[in-house]
């Protein structure tokens, strides 16, 4: 668990020492890190096959990644494209398959997820207390390593399928 | 029949058998375990491979999260499932870098720090076996997962089911060996039953031997051809057997009459002639020839002549047929073998005869049926036969001689005027002719009372008296005048008459004792007995009832006997001696010295008197051996009690010196001739001087 510990310091110095390529855009180690699980996340994650391609993945809220989910763009997974796209109301939702609720719009997850209700849309966010509150996975900062808890439930209610490989991962599964 | 080649080995069928099962078996089984163990291993092993693979895929798939997650904690927990197969003894996960991103290793071994590429492979090795399976996700790989195998565990295994597979082999093998012995033997008993009957048909030349069937065909057929051969052995060995006694017959018969032939009989005699040289004894050969057959044969063609030979043939054969024959002595003339020389020359050969005359039997029987006449196409024709006989050893010692002679001997009853017998030697014929007719008068004598007996008077020493004498048989024959019973007793022994004229000799003498009794004149009378009397069982009743007709006390008959007829039977004779005796009547034995007499038989015997043989008397009293056996026998006699009787008596001083030896009784021409029973009593009542001086005393 050291091991993991200083593997995490050790990459988040090597991010910090990298040269960024936008000025403006440049995400925090711990940002740069959750855009990578995002896409782990949906590569482990089945839509209903009238799900189509491209799967858009929509920030909604302050977008917290930089350019980092600008290198996700037009990336292949499960044969269908990823598109990212930054939201700021909920009809802006209806095209969305993946949503990060961002920090910033935490206290508009209640509306979300009723806006979302029923659309086979994966929700994610990380803070605390969003998974009880019904995304379907939820990342969190746990020993200065990233973790997430999943809400079968909620992924249930959403017609999507996750992977027990990644549920295997989890840190927590809400039934 | 047991050849081989030299050098090599010879073995049964059987090992033989034996041996190439067992190396065939044993390679099959060999190949078989071989080739259980080696497809057993690549099956064992690539099962190992497979499984290991999909283990490695599964392991590969399921670690995909745990690299895309950065999650080395769940990695190795996912590893730790390697640890439920014993065959692995590592697993690591490496991540897009090929660098180890984590592992689980069993003590002891190792996996790389790094892989050099992230490419499906397996790399095989002899200790171990290295899977390299790339983790994918989304068609890229983002790392790989490594196994390595152990194969120690599949080698242990390998060994095991080897050491069964071996074990198994040869168990299979102990029993197919078993089993292929019992079959090898099924099928070797037919075969070794053919090879035991084939020895015994060549050592016992038994062709009639036959092979059993088989229930296995090429040994049935084996059997069959064996059959078949054996078979055709028989059948020649049957017609080579015909040719040779076809041969034979030809060679030995004659094949008009089937009677043997010339060659055949005279093998035949030359063996009877060995039979007879050892036995000492005789045989005669009669050599026969046809009267006038060459008319026959010339006048009424040869088929007649073949016909009449034919008959006479049979004829012949009749004549020697032992039930037939009126012979006296069958015995003598059984064997009688005939044969046909050539022409109308015929031969009998007659083996073991007693007397010549016995031959001139059989040509006398064989002439009479050639005299009837045969039949020929209603004609009667009339044929005799002359006979010459040659008889063995008088007239030749070897066969060709006696037939030369039997030959000539037919030639000359020819000349004799034909349907005639001849012997070789004149003499022989004469003789046997002699006997022939003696017989035939004898058969009469005593119908015809030609016989009559005299007495010789017997002088006891003691009283100076004749007080006893031995009647004699005489034969008075009309044309041939007096035959002497030297001449016909030995005759009348050969053919039985001699009981009769036994029984008439005693009756006679026992009347004329009576007679003289009943003229005052006490005479005992000695009669002689002949063996074949003394055997005859009637013998002690007819002694009786003659005394009894004819009134005679039986103290005054003494009958004589011979040492052999005592010797002969001990106990039947004995018994009759003793019946005799005890009734009163006086035994003598006669011709005393002259046969084999046992002095301890003597003893036993119910004798009275003792008749020393003239011989012994005739040299007294200058033969010194005679005296000396006079004088041994005169003391052994009065040691056992019998008196004695010395015959042959002639002159005065064999009377004296007898009388000195204290003889009892004396008989012989000195005193009297033997003389007709009315001329007895005048003897009786001279007086008898036998202290006078030899030279003067002259019986009165």
């Amino acid at each position: 668990m050291n091991r993991s510990k200083l593997k995490l310091i050790l990459l988040l110095i090597i991010c910090l020492a990298l040269p960024g390529g936008h000025a403006f855009a440049q995400a925090t180690p711990e940002y740069r890190a959750k855009a990578g699980f995002l896409y782990n996340f949906i590569a482990f994650t089945e839509w209903p096959s009238t799900v189509g391609s491209p799967l858009t993945l929509c920030v909604y809220g302050a977008d917290p990644f930089g350019d980092e989910l600008a290198a996700l763009q037009g990336k292949s997974v499960g044969g269908r494209s990823l598109a990212t796209q930054q939201v700021g109301s909920l009809e802006q939702l209806k095209n969305c398959q993946v949503v990060f609720i961002a920090r910033s719009a935490i206290n508009d997850l209640p509306r979300i997820l009723n806006a979302l209700k029923g659309a086979p849309v994966l929700t994610i966010a990380d803070a605390t207390g969003a998974l009880d509150a019904g995304v379907s996975i939820n990342m969190e900062l746990r020993q200065s390593k990233i973790a997430f808890e999943v809400n079968l439930e909620a992924a249930h209610t959403a017609q999507i399928n996750l992977s027990s490989k990644l549920l295997r991962l989890a840190s927590r599964v809400r039934q | 029949m047991k050849s081989r080649q030299p050098g090599t080995q010879l073995t049964t069928l059987g090992d033989r058998l034996q041996r190439v099962n067992r190396i065939t078996l044993g390679l099959a089984l060999l190949i078989v375990a071989l080739l259980i163990i080696a497809s057993s291993f690549s099956i064992n092993f690539l099962s190992l491979v497979d499984a290991s693979r999909i283990k490695a895929r599964v392991l590969a798939e399921n670690a995909s999260a745990s690299l895309m997650f950065q999650d080395a904690h769940s990695a190795q927990e996912l590893l730790q499932s390697i640890q439920q197969s014993p065959d692995i003894h590592g697993a690591a996960l490496y991540d897009k870098d090929r660098r180890k991103f984590a592992d689980v290793v069993v003590a002891g071994h190792s996996v790389p720090a790094s892989l050099d590429s992230l490419q499906e492979r397996t790399d095989y090795g002899w200790e171990y076996l290295n899977f390299t399976q790339p983790v994918m996700l989304e068609g890229e790989s983002i790392g790989a997962l490594y196994l390595k195998v152990d194969l120690e565990m599949l080698y242990m295994h390998m060994a095991w089911q080897a050491l069964g597979t071996v074990v198994a082999a040869f168990l299979a093998m102990l029993a197919a060996s078993r089993l292929l012995r019992r079959l090898n033997r099924s099928i070797l008993r037919p075969i070794n039953g053919l090879s035991a009957l084939m020895e015994q048909v060549s050592e016992q030349n038994d062709y009639a031997a036959r092979a059993a069937p088989s229930d296995i065909t090429e040994l049935n057929a084996l059997a069959d051809g064996f059959n078949d051969m054996l078979g055709q052995i028989q059948q020649r060995d049957i017609e080579r057997r015909e040719a040779e006694n076809k041969t034979r017959r030809l060679a030995y018969f004659d094949s008009l009459t089937g009677l043997p032939n010339r060659q055949s009989f005279l093998e035949r005699l030359g063996r009877e002639i060995e039979v007879a040289e050892r036995g000492k004894g005789r045989l005669a050969i009669l050599f026969m020839d046809l009267d006038g057959f060459k008319g026959i044969n010339d006048t009424m063609g040869h088929n007649a002549g073949d016909l009449i030979l034919q008959w006479v043939s049979d004829r012949l054969q009749k004549s020697i047929r032992p039930y037939d024959m009126v012979s006296r002595l069958p015995a003598d003339e059984s064997g009688v073998e005939l044969a046909r020389l050539g022409g109308d020359e015929f031969t009998a050969l007659i083996p073991r005869i007693a007397q010549p005359e016995n031959a001139l039997l059989v040509a006398h029987r064989i002439r009479e049926l050639m005299r009837r006449p045969f039949m020929l196409d209603e004609r009667e024709v009339v044929l005799t036969a002359s006979i010459g006989i040659a008889v063995y050893p008088d007239d030749g010692e070897d066969a060709s001689t006696l037939l030369k002679h039997a030959d000539t001997a037919m030639y000359h009853a020819k000349d004799q005027g034909r349907d005639n017998c001849q012997f070789y030697s004149a003499s022989l014929t004469q003789r046997a002719q002699q006997r022939l007719n003696l017989e035939g008068y004898l058969r009469h004598a005593l119908a015809r009372n030609e016989f009559s007996l005299v007495y010789q008077p017997q002088f006891n020493l003691a009283s100076g008296r004749i007080e006893s004498v031995e009647a004699l048989i005489r034969w008075n024959h009309p044309e041939q005048g007096i035959i002497s019973p030297l001449e016909f007793i030995p005759l009348a022994e050969e053919n039985g008459l001699i009981v009769p004229i036994g029984e008439w000799v005693l009756r006679t003498a026992c009347t004329d004792a009576a007679r003289w009794q009943q003229a005052g004149h006490g005479l005992r009378v000695a009669v002689n007995l002949s063996p074949m009397q003394f055997k005859n069982p009637e013998l002690v009743a007819t002694v009786f009832d003659i005394l009894g007709q004819t009134g005679l006390a039986p103290e005054w008959l003494e009958l004589e006997i011979t040492e052999g007829a005592v010797m002969e039977d001990s106990g039947v004779t004995l018994a009759t001696l003793q019946a005799l005796r005890l009734r009163g009547v006086q035994i003598a034995l006669d011709d005393f010295g002259t046969g084999y007499s046992s002095m301890s038989y003597l003893k036993r015997m119910p004798l009275n008197n003792l008749k020393v043989d003239q011989s012994f008397v005739k040299g007294l009293p200058h033969d010194r051996d005679n005296h000396a056996i006079v004088r041994a026998i005169l003391s052994m006699a009065q040691n056992l009690g019998f008196s004695v009787t010395a015959e042959g008596v002639e002159t005065l001083e064999q009377a004296q010196t007898l009388r000195e030896m204290a003889c009892d009784t004396l008989q012989g021409y000195y005193f009297s001739k033997p003389l007709p029973a009315v001329d007895i009593p005048a003897l009786l009542s001279r007086d008898w001087l036998l202290d006078e001086p030899a030279a003067t005393l002259m019986p009165g």
